[in-house]
């Protein structure tokens, strides 16, 4: 089946998380993604794990690394050598999309700015993902994805009631998963508006921490009244009731009912019909803490009412039945993958090429797409320009 | 011209449509008619019931209404909307939706939402708990704790801007019949927490929320918080701006030895800070080099600085008059903003 993307080519400078998984979902989607790294310098993700985790799949590609780079090619060029920014700039030549999470001001050291890199390419789709911005006056400002949540407004509306703001932290670092579902799409916008007028050339400017104000963006209106709305733990005004209440078998179990559902609570807990919210909150903490959390989840959605059992990442890995249609794919040796946050095709989701070690595909990129002969790219490889790797 | 100037694009939920669905479809809504298409959505003779979900506006009009609908058209839809649909480029639709009326006629590029791909009855809530989300967040000792605002909802709503750009992107190829892409809440979730899983597979302990011990977590400054992060690259620049000797000490000398005094390091750290002012932490943060970051409310980013230079905030513009600000999409595209379109006026006449 064709995919959205076929045809387009993409120069990944993309690091870590928010870049790398931006390009992953585009080598997903069909474009053919060229991971550019350094012998200076690789992906710091190489080298990432878990705090409980050992380098999974060996010193080169972790399982993280993998989940953020499978379906690429990857290259090492040092860019910081002049024939090394010729390579790369005979790559932008040829490719539609360029694609970075570098600190802002990096990539203009290098000697690749976007005019230099528009001589090169004049149509050239130029996405830049940064936490601040690429201008403003903290467009300096180191950012890790919690880092937004605090800058973003979003740690301001998250904590327990009359407690503290609180941040998503290191291990789900909330803004840099979800800064790919955006900036994707921008590309993607991109790429529609030039198969529709047949003109490139656009400058994009992905702001993490402005993609976290977004998604409060209804706070801001709010806020207007002179007092922005306090954290409220797990509570919320669209719902009647809604918690995390403590099962027989000391699972958390989250439960959201409706006020049209508040009359079957009342019955399953056998409250009175007039029952005040905090009584039915007492009761039906009470009345979880007696059973195990599946025969209470059951009995809640026998009844119409949302509850769940809060699973942990070990909790979900173990399965039992599979919790996801998409979001997970398996290796062939059986290792869990991140795929995809949607599904466009009906088939199950294939690693179409695993995460590429450094340098890899450097010959054949530098071949195939840059046009170079053999004899210059074992000169090349010889003065340390390049660095290529059997694959 | 708008990259997506020329396309039309259809909201529209069946009536058992959860909160959650309309939520993350309105998002998806909002972000195409701000980079230029034409977006109705089907408003019932009462209204939209996003119309009356808090947090309200001084004037007293829903400001999510507000937030997701800047820009669309209001319409009365038909009571099939199936030929409606078809007349689009592109519809946004919830499961029920696509199960009553999209049958068989022709279908444009469509996303269909859901809140699990299987099982029963849902919220946004009980699928951050399904998704491992809600275990990552919070103390230890206490409930697990959601995030704020409506992020199971948004960030599938982003899902689907995604899935059905590239759906569009087939149709504009000519590549066969316009495809379906299918977005839930809980896959959505579960993608975003893919690195509980991978590790939950891999370890014996998966991460689970720490509270006082976590390594980036909340501290106390003069005059409100700042979010502790760093890597541990960042560790001597850190320990030179507390400044307290004890940092030094061997219980703190190796990240895992940090992680093991979770506690004792984090009380140490927001004493030594808790002189500072958060405007004096965003100085020296930015001096310094370090991941640090004072936690604003949206009213002080309505005058943050950085935001203001950027042009982030435009007015939303309501039938009555401008009524606040708010952020506008976060991209700048060949230097300029997409300033949102005003929010519709109750729909009153029926489509033709």
């Amino acid at each position: 089946m064709r995919k959205p993307l076929e045809g387009c080519r993409i120069v990944d400078f993309g690091i870590i998380t928010a870049g790398a998984a931006t390009s992953a979902l585009l080598a997903d989607l069909g474009a053919d993604v060229i991971k550019v790294e350094s012998p200076t310098y690789r992906d710091p993700f190489r080298a990432w794990s878990s705090d409980s985790m050992s380098l999974e799949g060996g010193p080169e590609c972790p399982a993280f690394f993998r989940s953020n780079n499978r379906g690429k090619r990857g290259i090492s060029i040092d860019l910081k050598q002049p024939r090394g920014r010729e390579a790369a700039l005979r790559l932008v030549g040829r490719s539609h999309v360029v694609l970075d999470n570098f600190s802002r001001g990096v990539l203009e050291r290098l000697g690749l700015d976007a005019e230099t890199m528009r001589r090169a390419n004049p149509d050239i789709i130029l996405l830049s993902i940064s936490g601040q911005g690429a201008a403003g006056p903290d467009a300096k400002q180191i950012s890790y994805g919690s880092t937004l949540e605090a800058v973003g407004g979003l740690a301001w509306l998250t904590g327990y009631a009359g407690g503290p703001p609180v941040v998503s932290g290191r291990d789900l670092n909330y803004p840099d998963q979800i800064v790919s579902l955006f900036a994707a799409g921008v590309v993607l916008a991109a790429w529609l508006q030039r198969q529709g007028v047949g003109m490139g050339g656009a400058a994009l400017d992905v702001c993490q921490r402005e993609l976290t104000s977004f998604l409060v963006g209804e706070a801001f209106l709010a806020a207007e009244e002179g007092e922005a709305p306090a954290r409220s733990g797990n509570a919320v005004p669209e719902f009647a009731v809604q918690g995390c209440y403590r099962s027989g078998d000391g699972l958390w179990v989250a439960v959201t009912v409706e006020e049209a559902a508040l009359h079957a609570l009342g019955a399953l807990l056998g409250t009175a019909e007039d029952a005040a919210l905090a009584t039915l909150d007492a009761a039906l903490a009470a009345w979880m803490s007696g059973a195990d959390a599946a025969t209470r989840v059951a009995a809640l959605s026998a009844s119409g009412i949302a509850a769940a059992a809060v699973r942990s990442g070990g909790d979900l890995a173990a399965g039992g039945a599979p919790s996801w249609d998409h979001a997970f794919g398996v290796t062939p040796e059986g290792a869990l993958i991140k795929a995809l946050p949607f599904r466009i095709d009906p088939a199950p989701f294939t690693m179409a090429r695993d995460a590429p070690a450094v340098g890899q595909h450097t010959a054949a990129v530098l071949h195939e797409i840059a046009g170079y002969e053999e004899a210059e790219i074992l000169d090349m490889a010889a003065r340390g320009i390049i660095e290529c790797r059997e694959g | 011209m708008k990259p997506l100037e020329g396309i039309r694009v259809i909201e529209v939920y069946g009536p058992d449509a959860a909160l959650a669905l309309r939520l993350a479809g309105s998002l998806t809504g909002r972000i195409l008619a701000d980079l230029g298409a034409q977006v109705s959505f089907g408003e019932p003779p009462e209204g939209d019931v996003l119309r009356r979900v808090p947090p309200f506006t001084a004037g007293g009009g829903s400001a999510t209404f507000a937030f997701l609908s800047a820009g669309k058209h209001a319409i009365r839809l038909p009571d099939d909307p199936a030929q409606l649909i078809a007349a689009h480029d592109g519809a946004i639709i919830d499961a029920g939706g696509f199960a009553r009326w999209c049958g068989q006629a022709a279908l444009p590029a469509m996303a269909v939402l859901s809140m699990a791909s299987h099982g029963a009855h849902a919220s946004e809530f009980t699928v951050l708990a399904l998704s491992g989300v809600l275990d990552i967040v919070g103390d230890p000792e206490r409930e697990p704790l959601r995030l704020g605002g409506h992020q199971a909802a948004y960030s599938a709503g982003l899902s689907a801007f995604t899935g059905l750009l590239a759906a569009l992107c087939l149709a504009r190829a000519g590549a066969g019949a316009p495809r379906t892409v299918h977005v839930n809440l809980l896959d959505t979730l579960l993608w975003i927490n893919w690195k509980s899983v991978i590790a939950g597979q891999v370890a014996a302990n998966s991460p689970s929320r720490q509270g006082r011990a976590a390594e980036w977590q909340v501290l106390g400054c003069a005059d409100g918080w700042l979010a502790l992060v760093y890597q541990a690259t960042d560790w001597p620049a850190l320990c030179d701006l507390v400044g307290d000797p004890r940092l030094h000490e061997e219980r703190f000398a190796t990240v895992a030895a940090r992680r093991e005094n979770g506690r004792e390091l984090a009380a140490l750290i927001e004493a030594g800070l808790s002189h500072h002012t958060r405007d004096e932490i965003r100085s020296l943060a930015l001096a310094r080099r370090l991941p640090l970051g004072p936690v604003w409310s949206p009213a002080e980013l309505l005058q943050d600085r950085h935001y203001l230079s950027r042009g982030v905030f435009f007015p939303a513009i309501m039938p009555e008059g401008a009524a606040g600000m708010m952020p506008s999409l976060p991209v700048v595209w060949n230097g300029a903003r997409f300033a949102p379109g005003p929010v519709p006026a109750l729909a009153t006449v029926q489509h033709a």
